[in-house]
């Protein structure tokens, strides 16, 4: 039986550097799906919604609360092995009802940080559908994990930094694709998510990215 | 039939093999590379003739370029000499390689006899064989058909069963894609001169004018997917043209009856006609004729097609494909032609086309699960989960 994968990102940018990740595990790029609740609706019905490129952490409340994607994509008549990444970014977890987790110092209290969200996706989906959920949790933003692909040998977890996306705009591979459209700028700024060697070297750089890599290690092979 | 292909190093397929079925429905975004599949297959298809010209090519609706731009040409790899098609006949105990070449602008072609022997002297007879049949085939293709005489030399080289897998696989050797424009359908324009009909649509006309009484009983059956259609007919004539029904000076002879149109006064031709109809009358035609090949292919099916007709046209065509033992790839942006292939016969199968992250075009099988394990209720129609972005077969852009 086939794999499809589906990502429930915050936006467009998340989705391309979890699927840098997977490209690590093997996958194909066709059984990746970066899907767009948003899909869902027409012109007529996105009138009175606010878009913006790199999307938000409501994007993902609505695609969970209302279940639509998990319900048509799991009960779909496709025969394929159907898995979900959900992803969500903690710098705002206020606004979705956690609590924010100041100065965190030790591993465990980045992973304890990190369970606190993914209870809230799950309180989101009323439960369901946990056998076939991977949990992206970004401590702070995706720009931290990104990060850990610039760190050098003895730096702090990323996710201390306290404006990731502020310093990942100072790395000098940025300027290479600081013109692109920000899908495409992350996309490449994270390809080296996709080579065994680099994550692996990675994950030593933020603690919620080694737990998220873990969760993927427990269902695909290891790195 | 053809059961696999192989396409190797042709324009954006770097390596890539399709296991089809009798109805093969490739669906992918714009320059993913379905058209490239299709006429990689068409390539074969000059092999009986022995003409590569540019012209034969394009015959067959092949979109000419550069030999440099058709043998894959990928960043940071080497660009090779020729490109491949491997096919697998019916029951995949014979299969053949065929390697295109060009050199100084002319297409040449060789083809290599691929199954495995127990030593290189059984191979090397089996390829002997090969080509001497091939020769003998060639005869029986400029005769029209297999005839006794041509068939006892063939006997005494094959066995029964080689003979009847070697005629399958060359039931691809007619293959072409058809790309249908409006102005050709309603004869206005003449591109394509091929026999019985154009790719493009030409000499419809002409095909249903030689239909035999079943062909035609046939055809009529589905005068139902027209609501306003009384009738159509050929006018062999050409007496509508002197009575001022094609003021365009169309070249077509088929003209229609419209049900709801005083009886007197309810006649128009082709020019006239709605592009729908022409298209559907086009390919059920095609599907129909014991003269069109066996194996072809229908480039973006759903042009001109409202979309419930798209549904129901594409559920007869795969009756009909079964009925007139046709082969056919498909390609279509239209989600509700999806809506008339059950994918849980086996002959009917959807294939998605996509560049994977090198930028070559890869295909994937979408199945679906077993009958019994389906759940019961309210399920999203293909349709659906194309739209919705669960098939892939959507640009990630915007």
């Amino acid at each position: 039986m086939s794999l499809q994968i589906g990502i429930i990102a915050e936006g467009r940018a998340d989705q391309f550097v979890l699927r840098n990740i997977l490209y690590a595990f093997g996958l194909q790029k066709n059984e990746i799906r970066l899907l767009r609740p948003e899909l869902n609706e027409d012109e007529t019905d996105k009138t009175n919604s606010n878009e913006n490129e790199f999307g938000s952490w409501t994007n993902v409340e609505k695609a969970c609360k209302s279940q639509i994607p998990f319900n048509d994509f799991l009960d779909s008549s496709l025969a394929d092995n159907k898995l979900f990444i959900i992803h969500l970014d903690s710098d705002v977890c206020s606004e979705y009802g956690v609590q924010d987790f100041l100065n965190p110092k030790t591993a465990q209290d980045f992973t304890e940080f990190r369970q606190k969200i993914v209870d809230k996706i799950n309180e989101w989906l009323d439960n369901k559908y946990s056998q076939n959920l991977f949990y992206a949790i970004c401590i702070r933003q995706m720009d931290a994990w990104v990060l850990t692909l610039f760190a050098n040998q003895n730096d702090k977890d990323t996710a201390k930094i306290s404006k990731p996306k502020y310093d990942l705009g100072f790395v000098k591979e940025y300027k290479k694709v600081a013109s692109k459209p920000i899908p495409e700028r992350y996309e490449e700024l994270s390809n080296n998510f996709s080579k065994k060697k680099k994550l692996k070297e990675a994950l030593k750089y933020n603690q919620s990215l080694k737990d998220f890599v873990n969760s993927l290690e427990n269902h695909f092979k290891a790195l | 039939m053809l059961q696999e292909i192989t396409i190797k190093n042709f324009k954006s397929i770097e390596n890539d093999t399709i296991q089809l079925g009798r109805v093969n429905v490739f669906i992918g975004e714009n320059g993913c590379g379905k058209s490239n599949i299709l006429e990689a297959v068409a390539f074969l298809s000059t092999v009986n003739e022995g003409v590569l010209t540019n012209e034969h090519l394009f015959s067959k609706g092949i979109r000419l370029a550069k030999p440099e731009l058709t043998i894959s040409n990928f960043k940071k790899k080497i660009q090779k000499e020729e490109f491949e098609v491997h096919t697998l006949s019916t029951n995949k105990k014979l299969g053949n390689t065929y390697f295109f070449r060009n050199d100084n602008n002319n297409w040449d072609m060789r083809a290599m006899i691929d199954m495995e022997f127990d030593s290189q002297e059984e191979k090397d007879l089996a390829q002997e064989k090969f080509n001497e049949f091939e020769k003998y085939f060639k005869e029986a293709i400029e005769k029209g058909i297999l005839n006794e005489d041509l068939g006892a030399k063939l006997k005494i080289i094959f066995t029964e069963k080689q003979l009847s897998n070697l005629v399958n696989a060359y039931d691809a050797y007619d293959f072409l894609i058809y790309a249908l424009n409006t102005p050709a359908l309603r004869g206005f324009t003449n591109e394509s001169r091929k026999e019985p009909v154009g790719i493009y649509g030409e000499n419809l006309d002409y095909l249903i004018a030689n239909f035999d009484k079943n062909e035609l009983q046939t055809l009529k059956k589905y005068n139902y997917l027209i609501e306003w259609l009384a009738d159509f007919d050929i006018d062999r004539e050409d007496n509508m043209k002197f009575n001022g029904y094609k003021p365009n000076r169309s070249k077509s002879k088929l003209f229609f009856k419209d049900k709801f149109m005083a009886t007197k006064n309810n006649l128009f031709s082709a020019e006239n006609a709605n592009e729908g109809i022409l298209h559907i009358l086009f390919y059920l035609s095609v599907m129909i004729s014991k003269r069109t090949p066996k194996f072809f292919a229908i480039d973006n099916i759903e042009s001109c097609l409202n979309p419930h007709l798209c549904t129901n046209l594409m559920k007869e065509i795969c009756t009909l494909a079964k009925d007139q033992d046709k082969q056919l790839l498909i390609t279509t942006h239209n989600p509700a032609i999806l809506d008339g292939l059950n994918l849980n016969d086996d002959e009917i199968r959807l294939f998605e086309v996509s560049r994977n992250s090198a930028g070559h075009t890869v295909t994937r099988r979408i199945t679906v699960k077993p009958e019994h394990e389906q759940q019961e209720g309210r399920r999203l129609k293909l349709s659906e989960l194309w739209t919705r972005g669960y098939l892939g077969a959507i640009s990630e852009k915007y």
